[in-house]
């Protein structure tokens, strides 16, 4: 009986205009994604190469993230060059600027990469379709001939959302697998056994992703009599959990755990360097000998307290976004297809604290002779996180809290219909 | 055609939708406005607190120091957050210094979940919304067996139209207003923000550009409706168009126009900064020591083969300034001074190639930002937020202008400390000798050094730069309604 009411949601839905109209959008929409996002991986390679040879002991140069093409995320930030630069009496980090920080719209425009798709184009796609399952049937009158029979209500909704979620996820996925044989047909982009298995995740949870806007549009259908209503309030919650309880977790966090600005640590870090001048000329006073260096001490300008206690607060209001974004789904499937990729919250993490700790050994490792280095600095050397480490630095509990949402939505649904008045 | 606007308009009032959609958009509009304030309250109490430490931390330190320290005096601008930037965050305003320090420490949470505005509000949900309204005013009404009636009426279709498309606006930028209206007063009972004129007026023209907008997205739904029968049909096709203009052509503009303009300046600006680039460097003048020393060996010969073997202060005791006239004299001194000045040209047409270097990258990413924007204007909804975050002072052309203030300001800086040092210099040089340590600890005093004092740009200024998007904006408003005309001239009522 199942299958009967499977095979029918579908073969409805297959000649439908809406049907082919979001087919086709899906294919060229993720076309003109992987496109544009292989060509802009493509001259962040070029880049890449050409700087290699350029590269110091201490600098952080990343190679873009294959990945990225599919969730660009936060790889803009994670390759951007860094290294050890002396200064006055010490050493700091010195960041350059890489091309895409120089035009500004990078920043104001969101990427166009799947991840976006799927997100905003496909998450509405799966409503439209699922907002009149059983409120259209309603009105269309066959409802109660389906429920005159001897499926039981339970029965019917499982094969209405099995059917119906089938005509969303099928071309979906005949689109992003389009997108990944484009991928890995091209010669510039390496992707090793590895990446096939986070790819894997990802596209896992962009199915999860798209099921719970499905079941979402769902139980709208279960509660509203006209599919217009269910319609509208679909597109209402739609809204409410794609554009606006994500940005408010951020705003949220913003206020619990307060940071200074932009321009205050930059007025802090200036600080750093007065004190450090004071303390290099009150010791070269005791020595009695004058100028940077001179007394063999190199002072470590990152290390300063008031940097130390903005880094730890930073920390902090990212684990609080991160606690409130999991409150919806949009939250956690950001969080996951960015982190899948590896230019997420938990790469960027990982970096920054690599790079701290290479720079307590490269400190440690400094020999001075007459106010010049005498021994070689330590390489700096960083590998993007691998498959379990990204699974227990919280994919796992993201995939768990998505698969749960889903539950929530679906038991609603599920409730309402028991009691949905089908006449 | 009063009739119809007044129809139209308590149709739209009286459905559901209209509820559900007024709550979500006065919530938005009132919550967003008090979040931003809230937080722009705090970075103004900030600002206000590091303008105040600045001066006395540079005043005690430097003079604890010495003259050398100017060689490091950075006045550190500092530029107070835009006033209106809790209605439109727009670019953070950042000088290139400050993003090199901070790069590391950068919070990147905004760029994963970007803090809404009223930017934010206005040009996505409610253009969504505007659409949602819309999308059924004439293929709704054909089902519903209405536009039939009013077909059979005397009034012409044109005009119906236009009851159509002010009635519907109308029902969607009332709440609006009210809304915007009441995050206002809750902007100027703030403590920390005070508004003059000229803001109250942008925040007007804000206001009006928003109205455009919303009016452009009705008239979009308008005219997907009138080419449309089927209302389910009509709302696929406007969502599409919708997720077109806001979503994909905006995100496409920046990364297309990467292609055009590659900017491989900016691998050459960094290679530059590299240290293999240092090493090279010093290896040519290495070079051009060598070539001097071989020009004089063979003219001096074995005097300065001795020359080069005396110590520092030998050398200075039979061939400085106050050293005894003799041949010895003559060729240390040329020696020296000819060291000097090569190395001093080396060094002046390295920064000469420096300089080029910096510009071309300036010319490569203006010229790729431009055709990006041009790129991204084909949708309504970039010209929209271009729009505001210019009015709003919080946009590209007033982060370029602040950007041009600051290295003005660090020119000014500049000439005021070489003068300074030449000045102190002058006074030490005649003596050629090593410095002591009184040298390096003379007193100073920089009570005279350049105050940086940070003008907005004027509004006239603003609107002028403005005035092309805003065209736009109409021109779409006018293209829409073309549209909704020609389909709703032909639309078979029945």
């Amino acid at each position: 009986m199942l299958g009967t009411i499977v095979k029918k949601e579908i073969l409805e839905n297959l000649y439908s205009y809406k049907f082919v109209v979001i087919t086709l959008l899906s294919v060229i929409l993720v076309f003109i994604s992987v496109l544009t996002m292989h060509s802009d991986y493509q001259m962040r390679m070029e880049h890449y190469e050409q700087l290699i040879s350029y590269k110091e002991q201490s600098t952080s140069l990343l190679k873009p993230a294959p990945l990225s093409i599919f969730a660009k995320g936060l790889d803009e930030s994670l390759c951007s060059i860094y290294k050890m630069s002396r200064i006055i009496g010490g050493y700091c980090f010195q960041s350059l600027q890489n091309q895409q920080s120089y035009n500004v719209l990078f920043k104001m425009f969101a990427a166009p990469d799947l991840f976006f798709l799927v997100k905003i184009v496909l998450s509405l796609c799966a409503i439209l379709f699922s907002f009149n399952l059983v409120s259209g049937e309603k009105e269309s009158g066959t409802l109660r001939l389906s429920l005159a029979s001897s499926t039981d209500r339970a029965k019917l909704l499982a094969g209405k959302w099995i059917g119906g979620f089938s005509c969303v996820a099928f071309p979906a996925l005949i689109a992003f697998l389009f997108g990944i044989l484009l991928i890995s047909l091209s010669a510039d982009v390496q992707m090793q056994g590895e990446e096939y298995l986070k790819l894997l995740f990802l596209l896992v949870s962009c199915f999860l992703y798209l099921a719970f806007f499905f079941t979402l549009g769902l139980l709208a259908s279960c509660f509203y009599k006209r599919s217009s209503s269910a319609l509208i309030v679909s597109l209402f919650l739609w809204i409410v959990f794609v554009l606006v309880v994500p940005n408010l977790s951020g705003v949220m966090a913003r206020k619990i755990v307060k940071i200074p600005s932009a321009q205050r640590l930059s007025f802090i870090k200036s600080q750093g360097k007065f004190e450090i001048n004071d303390r290099m000329q009150n010791e070269s006073l005791e020595i009695g000998a004058w100028g940077p260096f001179s007394t063999g001490y190199v002072y470590d300008l990152e290390g300063s307290d008031l940097i130390m206690d903005y880094r730890s607060r930073l920390n902090e209001q990212i684990e609080c976004t991160i606690m409130l974004v999991r409150l919806s789904p949009v939250g956690v499937f950001t969080l996951m297809a960015a982190d899948f990729s590896n230019t997420g919250i938990l790469e960027m993490n990982k970096h920054k604290q690599a790079y701290l700790n290479y720079k307590n050994i490269f400190l440690e490792e400094l020999k001075f002779e007459n106010g010049n280095v005498v021994k070689d600095h330590p390489q700096f050397l960083y590998e993007r996180s691998s498959l379990k480490e990204i699974l227990v630095g919280g994919g796992l509990l993201n995939i768990t809290l998505i698969l749960l949402q889903n539950l929530v939505v679906f038991a609603g649904a599920y409730v309402l219909f028991l009691r949905y008045d089908v006449r | 055609m009063w009739l119809i606007i007044e129809k139209e308009f308590y149709d739209n009032l009286l459905s559901q939708r209209f509820a559900v959609g007024i709550l979500i958009s006065v919530i938005l509009t009132v919550g967003c406005i008090v979040l931003q304030t809230d937080y722009y309250s705090e970075r103004v109490k900030e600002y206000r607190f590091d303008v105040d430490t600045k001066e006395s931390v540079y005043g005690s330190k430097l003079e604890s120091w010495g003259w050398y320290s100017l060689y490091y005096f950075d006045p550190m601008p500092l530029i107070p957050p835009g006033k209106l930037s809790p209605i439109a965050n727009g670019l953070p305003p950042s000088t290139k210094s400050s993003l090199e320090t901070i790069s590391f420490d950068r919070n990147f949470l905004p760029d994963l979940f970007p803090a809404p505005d009223i930017v934010f509000v206005v040009a996505i949900i409610m253009s969504l919304l505007a659409i949602l309204f819309s999308y059924d005013s004439v293929s709704g009404e054909r089902e519903q067996g209405t536009l039939k009636l009013i077909a059979a009426n005397s009034i012409s279709r044109p005009k119906v139209l236009l009851g159509k498309w002010i009635g519907g606006t109308t029902s969607i930028l009332i709440p609006f207003l009210i809304a915007i209206f009441a995050g206002l007063i809750y902007i100027s009972v703030s403590p920390q923000i005070q508004l003059g004129v000229g803001d109250w007026a942008a925040i007007f023209l804000i206001i009006l550009a928003s109205m455009t907008y919303i009016s452009l997205f009705y008239l979009l739904g308008l005219m997907v409706s009138a080419f449309s029968r089927i209302s389910s049909a009509a709302v696929l096709s406007a969502l599409a168009l919708w997720v077109l203009i806001v979503l994909v052509i905006p995100g496409l503009g920046p990364y297309l126009s990467s292609r055009i303009v590659p900017l491989s300046s900016v691998t050459t600006h960094i290679q530059w900064r590299s240290e293999k680039h240092t090493e090279e460097s010093r290896e040519r003048l290495n070079k051009i020591y060598e070539e001097i020393q071989q020009k004089y060996e063979s003219e001096y010969g074995q005097m300065f083969r001795d020359y080069l073997s005396m110590s520092g202060e030998e050398r200075m005791s039979r061939s400085g300034m106050q050293a005894p006239e003799s041949r010895f004299r003559t060729m240390g001194l040329s020696y020296r001074k000819e060291r000097r000045d090569r190395r001093d040209d080396y060094y002046k047409a390295q920064s000469e190639k420096w300089e080029m270097v910096e510009k071309q990258v300036e010319i490569d990413s203006q010229k790729q930002f431009e055709i990006a924007k041009n790129l991204a204007s084909l949708s309504p909804f970039t010209n929209y937020v271009f729009l505001v975050s210019e009015l709003a002072g919080t946009g590209v052309e007033s982060r370029d202008h602040a950007a041009n203030f600051l290295s003005a300001f660090n020119t000014v800086h500049v000439e005021y400390l070489i003068n300074k040092i030449e000045k102190i210099r002058s006074e030490i040089i005649p003596k050629e000798a090593s410095m002591t340590k009184e040298d390096w600890e003379m007193e100073l005093d920089i009570s005279d050094h350049p105050r940086f004092e940070y003008k907005e740009r004027t509004l006239k200024n603003r609107l002028d730069s403005v005035l092309p998007y805003w065209g736009i904006l109409l021109l779409f408003n006018v293209l829409f309604f073309a549209g909704a005309f020609i389909g709703f001239i032909r639309y078979d009522v029945r």
